[in-house]
């Protein structure tokens, strides 16, 4: 991709954000990675092509509860530390070539931070990248900024002219002389790097620019575009458009270096998942009890195209409610006075608790709204 | 005379609403073997049958177990799950008394199981003692879920109880505090800065007679 073109898809992602920002569309989750490593599910691989290989990455993700189960902040609602591990590598690289990553992940529902560091083996040694960075979400834009500092081992040619006298048949004469030597050296590469993110409904559009400082080196700035297309809830299509440096891939399994395409499966992905997605879409909830013990539930979503309705006053089967217009959705149902469980679904997403209600945490599905029928 | 023309009608209700109350019973089976299986659902017909036999409310517990059978789970999971509601059913009757009402089970069973302690329960029905403890124990509940600390979740809603806050003022409160984690608030912080608040508007002379007048 040439650098005008590189330069014309930054111009038409930031529009759209500045555009989105203003329209003040749905709330915005965390950037994909950073998201990590509560939101993803408990292991996710990524597969990616580029001109010159296939490479791959693998991350799992373990949630660190500093109490009893019960007493654990629910996802999305208030801060949650997790721990992110991941290792990729490629094709035309060896085992000694992996990248292993560990990532300390600290997110609340807008914003968040994370420590990490990561080791790569490479020709001259091993690479070793420090890295931190913050991130925060706006309606619909998310913004992120970190630091990579890199351990990056180089060999050098040590070039040393030097010479002598040497006595020839009572004759001195000047030999000129050059030695090479082998340096193992290790400098200090610093990466600067941020990202501006979109997403609308099931695409995320995100410009990921930054600065890379090599000593002595003039800085190299570089950028790219990415597109993401989430197929199904564990499953998200993947293209990069323009170049970044290694270390800047440091803690992000999903990422390449050069423009490429991919594919993302998280094959367990946790309720969690499409919970910071779809739990935005949903509005409004109203439940108005009827003669004869029948009660109307109405459901107000945005851009939906199936809603679904479950509870124990269903024997928990789905129940499709019927667009009733101005983004409300809803059916008349036989509910008997007393407490019962709900739940709502969005175009087959996950089971979330209607808005409004008081949640109970269940044995099998997460939360479920409470609501009490007289 | 009088005396056993009550006991005539008193005999005669009885006699009408035992067949509904077996028949009921009989639906519930029913519906548990449609959807459990052989093997799974003689053992959760008798857990319900037990939880019966102790006049605990069976709905709860059929409820679990077909909502396991929908999220597909296992067997030994389902189990474990209706037997864990029916011993939460037990204790919150054990704490609430034997004049509570199912729906009262029920939330006080979900506020057990969610990790409230059994004094906070025995606390909470000392403060209202003749009203309805539903939305308590509901909003009890809620805020363990949201992530307040059970302690802390007891607390506030045992001192809204206690300054007389009626229930649409508890269910305010609720709405505050899950606004306040939601910006990000600290649960915890979120709770007691909704409880400072609600005690700052709430008159306890006014509310007291409120919830007097509610429990009559």
């Amino acid at each position: 991709m040439s650098a005008r073109m590189l330069r014309w898809a930054l111009f038409a992602c930031a529009t759209l954000s500045v555009a989105a920002a203003h329209a003040g569309a749905d709330d915005a989750p965390a950037p994909v990675w950073l998201r990590a490593p509560s939101a993803r599910g408990p292991i996710a691989g990524t597969v990616a092509i580029d001109d010159r290989r296939l490479w791959w990455g693998i991350d799992g993700t373990l949630p660190l509860g500093l109490g009893p189960p019960a007493a654990r902040a629910p996802l999305g609602r208030a801060r949650v530390l997790g721990l992110g591990l991941s290792i990729a590598g490629d094709t035309r690289a060896d085992a000694g070539a992996l990248r292993y990553t560990a990532l300390l992940d600290r997110r609340g529902p807008r914003s968040g931070e994370w420590l990490g560091i990561s080791s790569a083996g490479s020709d001259a040694g091993t690479q070793l990248h420090l890295g931190t960075g913050f991130w925060s979400a706006f309606r619909p834009v998310q913004v992120e900024a970190g630091v990579v500092t890199s351990l990056i081992p180089t060999q050098s040619q040590e070039v040393q002219h030097w010479g002598f006298f040497q006595n020839l048949r009572d004759t001195l004469r000047w030999r000129d002389t050059t030695t090479f030597r082998a340096v193992d050296r290790t400098v200090l590469h610093t990466t600067a790097q941020s990202a501006i993110r979109w997403q609308h409904g099931r695409v995320e559009v995100s410009a990921i620019a930054g600065v890379l400082l090599r000593g002595i080196h003039a800085p190299q700035r570089w950028a790219q575009a990415t597109v993401d297309v989430r197929a199904t809830p564990g499953v998200l299509l993947m293209a990069a458009f323009g170049q970044r440096p290694g270390s800047s891939l440091a803690f992000d399994p999903s990422a390449g270096p050069r423009t490429m395409l991919g594919v993302r499966v998280a094959p367990w992905a946790t309720r969690d998942t499409p919970v910071a997605r779809v739990a935005t879409r949903l509005r409004g909830w109203s439940a108005r009890a009827q003669v004869e013990g029948r009660t109307v539930v109405r459901v107000r979503c945005d851009h939906a195209s199936r809603v679904e309705l479950t509870g124990d006053f269903t024997d928990w089967a789905p129940i499709p409610l019927t667009a009733a217009g101005g983004g409300w959705w809803g059916s008349e149902l036989p509910i008997a006075p007393g407490l019962h469980q709900v739940q709502v679904r969005i175009d087959g997403g996950a089971w979330l608790a209607p808005p409004g209600l008081p949640t109970t945490q269940g044995d099998f599905a997460g939360t479920a709204g409470v609501l009490l029928v007289e | 005379m009088r005396w056993s023309a009550w006991a005539f009608a008193a005999g005669v209700a009885l006699a009408m609403l035992a067949p509904l109350s077996a028949r009921a019973d009989e639906s519930a089976e029913a519906r548990l073997r449609a959807r459990l299986g052989p093997e799974l659902a003689p053992q959760v017909i008798e857990i319900v049958r037990d939880a019966a036999a102790q006049s605990l409310p069976t709905a709860p517990l059929v409820a679990r177990a077909l909502e396991g059978a929908s999220r597909q789970a296992g067997a030994d999971a389902i189990v474990a799950a209706v037997r864990r509601q029916a011993s939460g059913l037990a204790a919150a009757r054990r704490v609430l008394g034997p004049a509570a009402r199912d729906a009262e089970l029920e939330a006080g069973a979900g506020a057990l199981l969610a990790g409230v302690p059994e004094d906070s329960l025995a606390s909470l029905k000392r403060a209202r003692p003749t009203g309805s403890l539903v939305i308590p124990l509901v909003v009890l509940s809620d805020f363990v879920a949201r992530g307040v600390p059970a302690v802390n979740a007891s607390n506030t809603v045992l001192s809204a109880t206690r300054a007389g806050a009626p229930d649409p003022a508890l269910l305010r409160m609720r709405e505050r505090i899950n606004e306040r984690i939601q910006r990000g608030e600290k649960p915890a912080g979120a709770s007691h800065a909704g409880l400072r608040e609600l005690l700052a508007t709430t008159s306890p002379g006014r509310d007291r007679g409120a919830t007097r007048k509610g429990a009559r």
